[in-house]
């Protein structure tokens, strides 16, 4: 067992920490309260080679694997400037692409994203499929050389930034597969470029201070070509996890990162506010919780390192390991945020400490893109052999 | 000059960005476990001598450091920022300003580059006195507290910040420069460009090699950290700070 970070780990995240100078916080902030895409940042990320991470050598990336990418996501989180495209594009699209794509897929759609002139926003949750993924109800249609998608998708983050949608539909509805217990088949997956005719969105009224923002969007006879279709027919199911775990990796980096951000603040700041005439750091009843929140941030930390290495080594534990370290990345985030808002006192209250916010978008880690819930219950069902609840 | 060979300083310094700690037994500085960068001066320099090359105005950029042999980490930065290839110098203990600016003397004899670039100074000791020591133990030109550099044939202007102002001067190649802080910004280290350096050569040699035997000619008696800012207070209005100032005898 080996600790220590690679001369290229430990370069990224000394870029990530320059670049994270030059595109700060205050940065950030300006374009998420304006929903204005990072894209200063993200043509910076570009320009040094990191958005291609994962993507092969031969389609223009480094050919370096999550754990190179939950690094950089982590590092940047810690800085206030997490990007949530590197959770559904870095995260998300490209493992499925990689993993799933056809050669010409692969050559057509890899280069633009690893350079950062494209990106792909990730459509599956449903007015009535939310953690029931395989209730869907949008359908695509073959239709001679193409499909024929309909149906409505909701909370897609930043599909107004992107270029293609992965989107997650139907072939054949659950009723035609056999419902519950032949549920998992009839997923299939379709690359779908954002400016298609007949797909349309209208922003959501998420409560979340995020340059991103969550989209309504409608697929109204969106022709899709057969030659977008990811993976086999039917078969999406495979492509899905093999897309979710590098999901929860960056979510569960993101979550650590944004955790050493809070606590960073609130030390910073207890160390100078003077109430009853020593600094309120001096107390213990401020300084325990941080100093906790902090030990579970490197637990959380440790376990997503673990993922990450499981997952590019193509290990089959890689499943519960990053359902595993997304479980405690989320609860610890929101362990240090609470315990740093406290330190603020009412101060935390105001836009102007900037702290309120990222106290909700650790709320949030316990949620999306899984809740805690589902990932107890996969714990308890595939790792303790406990029944299934639902 | 276009097969011009530029040398550039690369210190292993404590990044800029570590609170550093003074041991408690007055020797020095932590450095167990600290984090360790490139002199941000040199990575000025370095760069200067990337955009040179990139210009067409050199062929070869060498990167040199003098130090302990991690040093060899920061070398490796440089290849990857764009330096050609990498010489380490090894010496036994922290060398002292005339003994490098004397190993440097030594490569210089063996490379012949048409420049050599330092930072004006690092940042663990602020001496610099390298680029001024090394100009002068080769009797050639040197431009210190560059700004701006313009190569044209077989010399350079350089633009230098003085302490009354801009000075442009122009000096005949070879020559010796030492860069300031607004000469340029220097680039982001390109994640392909970590794996390709990995394939550049680092050359090490050791400072006695070089004739260099001794390394320190001052003694440091005692580190200790600055005594701690007294605390201000608040005044009223401006003609109150005035008041205030006058008082103390600062205006
Ligand atoms: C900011 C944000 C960004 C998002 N971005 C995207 C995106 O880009 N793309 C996308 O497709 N989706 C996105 N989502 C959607 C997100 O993935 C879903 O909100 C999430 O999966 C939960 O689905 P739901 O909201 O429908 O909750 P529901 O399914 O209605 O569940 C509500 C709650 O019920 C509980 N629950 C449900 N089932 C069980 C069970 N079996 N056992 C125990 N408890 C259970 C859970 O606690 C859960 O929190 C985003 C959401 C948010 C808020």
């Amino acid at each position: 067992m080996d600790f220590e970070l690679s001369e290229e780990q430990k370069s990224i995240l000394d870029t990530a920490d320059r670049i994270a100078k030059k595109y700060d916080r205050a940065y950030w902030l300006e374009c998420a309260k304006a929903k204005r895409f990072t894209s200063e940042l993200w043509d910076e990320l570009g320009k040094a080679g990191y958005l291609g991470i994962t993507v092969p050598e031969e389609y223009g990336g480094a050919g370096l694997g999550m754990f190179e990418l939950s690094l950089l996501q982590e590092r940047l989180a810690e800085h206030g400037v997490a990007v949530l495209f590197f959770v559904v594009n870095q995260g998300l699209s490209i493992p499925a692409l990689v993993r799933h794509g056809t050669d010409e897929q692969k050559s057509r759609l890899l280069p633009a994203i690893a350079s950062g002139e494209k990106r792909f926003c990730f459509a599956i949750t449903e007015p009535n499929a939310g953690t029931n993924t395989f209730k869907i109800e949008s359908m695509a249609k073959r239709d001679g050389d193409d499909y024929i998608l309909n149906g409505n998708k909701l909370f897609i983050s930043g599909i107004n930034q992107a270029h293609h949608v992965l989107v997650v539909a139907r072939t054949q509805s659950y009723q035609e597969v056999g419902g519950q217990t032949q549920r998992k088949e009839g997923l299939s997956l379709f690359i779908v470029d954002t400016d298609s005719k007949g797909l349309s969105y209208k922003p959501m009224d998420t409560m979340l201070l995020n340059p991103e923002g969550q989209f309504f969007v409608y697929f109204d006879n969106v022709r899709i070509p057969k030659e977008n279709l990811l993976g086999k027919e039917g078969k999406g199911v495979r492509v899905l996890f093999d897309g979710l775990n590098p999901e929860r990796i960056m979510a569960a980096a993101m979550a650590c990162g944004s955790g050493r951000w809070m606590i960073r603040r609130a030390v910073e700041y207890a160390n100078q506010r003077v109430i009853f005439d020593k600094p309120i750091g001096t107390y213990q009843a401020l300084q325990h919780p941080l100093a906790e929140s902090m030990a579970l941030i490197e637990v959380g930390s440790l376990m997503t390192r673990k993922a990450a290495w499981l997952q590019d080594r193509g290990d089959m534990g890689a499943g519960e390991a990053s359902n595993m370290a997304k479980l405690v990345a989320a609860d610890a985030s929101l362990k240090a945020s609470n315990a740093a808002l406290q330190c603020f006192g009412g101060y935390g209250f105001t836009e102007s400490q900037d702290m309120l916010s990222s106290f909700i978008g650790a709320r949030l880690g316990t949620v999306a893109p899984i809740n805690r819930e589902m990932i107890l219950n996969f714990i308890g069902e595939h790792t303790l052999g406990m029944p299934k609840s639902y | 000059m276009s097969d011009m060979k530029i040398m550039v300083g690369v210190k292993r310094v404590i990044d800029y960005n570590v609170r550093v700690q003074v041991k408690s037994d007055g020797s020095g500085v932590v450095t167990d476990g600290v984090k360790m960068s490139i002199n941000p001066f040199d990575e000025i320099a370095l760069e200067e001598a990337l955009r040179l090359k990139e210009a067409g105005k050199a062929a070869e950029v060498i990167a040199v450091s003098v130090g302990p042999s991690q040093a060899q980490e920061q070398l490796r930065t440089a290849l990857a920022m764009g330096a050609d290839r990498g010489i380490l110098v090894t010496t036994a203990e922290q060398p002292q300003p005339l003994a490098v600016a004397k190993i440097f003397a030594a490569l210089y004899a063996k490379e012949q580059p048409g420049l050599v670039i330092l930072g004006k100074q690092a940042i663990d000791d602020d001496a610099g006195q390298v680029p001024q020591m090394l100009a002068g133990l080769l009797d050639v030109a040197q431009a210190t507290n560059a700004s701006k550099v313009e190569l044209e044939g077989e010399s350079a202007r350089v633009t230098r910040e003085i302490d009354t102002g801009i000075e442009v001067i122009e000096i005949r190649l070879p020559a010796v420069l030492s860069v300031d802080l607004r000469l340029n910004e220097p680039r982001y280290v390109k994640l392909p460009d970590i794996m390709k350096a990995k394939k550049k050569p680092i050359e090490t040699i050791d400072a006695q090699a070089l004739g260099v035997e001794r390394l320190t000619f001052l003694r440091v008696i005692k580190t200790s950290t600055p005594p701690a800012r007294q605390g201000g207070h608040k005044v009223g209005s401006v003609e109150e700070l005035v008041q205030e100032l006058k008082q103390r005898g600062f205006v």
